[in-house]
């Protein structure tokens, strides 16, 4: 049910003229893409900052809290950015994108990520008195740390093999796939034969 | 300095082969490639953007630029690196691709840059320093940095 | 440690000169070679959608 009521949005959005004009633009396809990619710098970077300080591996005469918060502003900037973007790149490709398995995934990561990076700022918060100023912080701040950089990372190889067609529904899959990718035209046609 | 040799042995080489060969090995290499960018980007954000006083104005601009070091360096390496291994995939093709050899050119101006002209000049104390010329060094990073950045993905357009 | 600064200032004002040269340099390089990018993506953009059609 899921998968039809996806596809029966993202065929919606790919009616629309602007989807249109998106995709088969010369230039603005491209340099949507672009800005998405370039500001990678901007949220992950200020996002592997706060990381490698909450592992104790950089600015480690740098209070926690003080990295944590002083770069938040930038990083939430880059982010909305890359929201727009992102959204924008679905919506130019709607149909492919909501029926590629590496879509659905790096979405699933990222509600991981974005689930795990409010923990951890909670987490934060309510002990930062007591290791603020420590070069390393404790275990489970360490772990939310290398967690959100393992889920970041996965977010971004799953974004960057979306352009890959190994599993798109063109393609002879088994049945659980073209479920998992929601190809479901072609899980009918299965279910006919 | 004629470089296509060193192409054209690149485009037949033991790297080329694994990477034409696996898409999902050259996706992996290519998800280091950005995490390195990640990486790299940041930490030259962070140190710019304190010298343009725009972040972490409450901690000496010194800390922050010594801060970055390390990292830029391991993203830099890790870019190079994974770098190499995308190139030997189309090596022959980037050869004759002029945004190729733009990124390549400011990548050089960069790393020039970096460690020759911007790192010797920030490790005096910054107090000494003009205020107006530790602002154009951190535009100007940025500038270098956003082309090299820009003109890499261009590449994949041209 | 900043010591060294107050020993060698023209040491110093000679590293900010050739800071000043090479970020005049960059920048005037990198504008001129990103106004060439947009001027070719303008007459890309003539080419296709230009003439009234």
């Amino acid at each position: 049910m899921l998968n039809e009521w996806l596809l029966s949005l993202a065929r919606f959005f790919d009616a629309q003229n602007w989807s249109t004009q998106i995709h088969e633009s010369i230039y603005l396809y491209a340099w949507i893409e672009t800005t998405h990619v370039l500001t990678l710098m901007v949220f992950l970077g200020m996002l592997f900052v706060i990381d490698l300080r909450m592992l104790g591996l950089a600015f480690p005469n740098v209070r926690a809290s003080v990295i944590a918060e002083r770069l938040d502003k930038p990083m939430m900037i880059g982010l909305t950015l890359m929201v727009i973007t992102g959204v924008l790149l679905y919506y130019a490709i709607p149909v492919r994108t909501t029926q590629s398995l590496w879509f659905r995934i790096k979405v699933m990561l990222f509600v991981l990520a974005a689930i795990n990076a409010f923990a951890f700022r909670a987490r934060m918060q309510a002990s930062v008195g007591s290791w603020d100023t420590d070069p390393k912080p404790p275990r489970h701040i360490r772990m939310g740390a290398a967690a959100s950089i393992l889920l970041w990372a996965g977010v971004v190889v799953t974004g960057r093999t979306i352009a890959y067609d190994w599993f798109d529904c063109h393609k002879e899959l088994p049945y659980a796939m073209y479920w998992a990718a929601g190809c479901v035209d072609e899980m009918a046609a299965f279910a006919s034969e | 300095m004629d470089l296509y040799p060193f192409f054209d042995w690149l485009d037949t080489s033991l790297l080329a082969d694994i990477s034409k060969a696996y898409g999902g090995v050259f996706a992996v290499v290519q998800m280091f490639h950005l995490l390195g960018m990640s990486i790299l980007g940041g930490m030259v954000l962070v140190g710019d953007l304190r010298l343009l006083d725009v972040v972490m104005k409450d901690t000496p601009s010194e800390v922050v630029i010594e801060n970055t070091h390390k990292w830029f360096g391991i993203g830099l390496a890790t870019m190079v690196v994974s770098g190499i291994f995308m190139s030997s995939a189309v090596s022959l093709k980037l050869y004759y691709n002029e945004m190729f050899w733009a990124k390549m050119t400011a990548l050089t101006v960069g790393v020039a840059f970096f460690y020759f002209v911007r790192r010797p000049l920030l490790s005096n104390s910054h107090d000494a320093i003009k205020p107006s010329v530790l602002k154009l060094m951190a535009v100007t990073s940025i500038a270098i940095w956003f082309t090299v950045a820009a003109s890499g993905r261009w590449i994949g357009f041209s | 440690m900043n010591d060294n600064v107050e020993q060698e200032p023209s040491s110093n004002k000679y590293r900010q000169g050739i800071a000043v040269v090479f970020c005049v340099i960059v920048l005037t390089t990198l504008a001129w070679f990103w106004s060439e990018q947009i001027q070719e993506v303008i007459e890309m953009l003539e080419l296709a959608y230009g003439d009234g059609s």
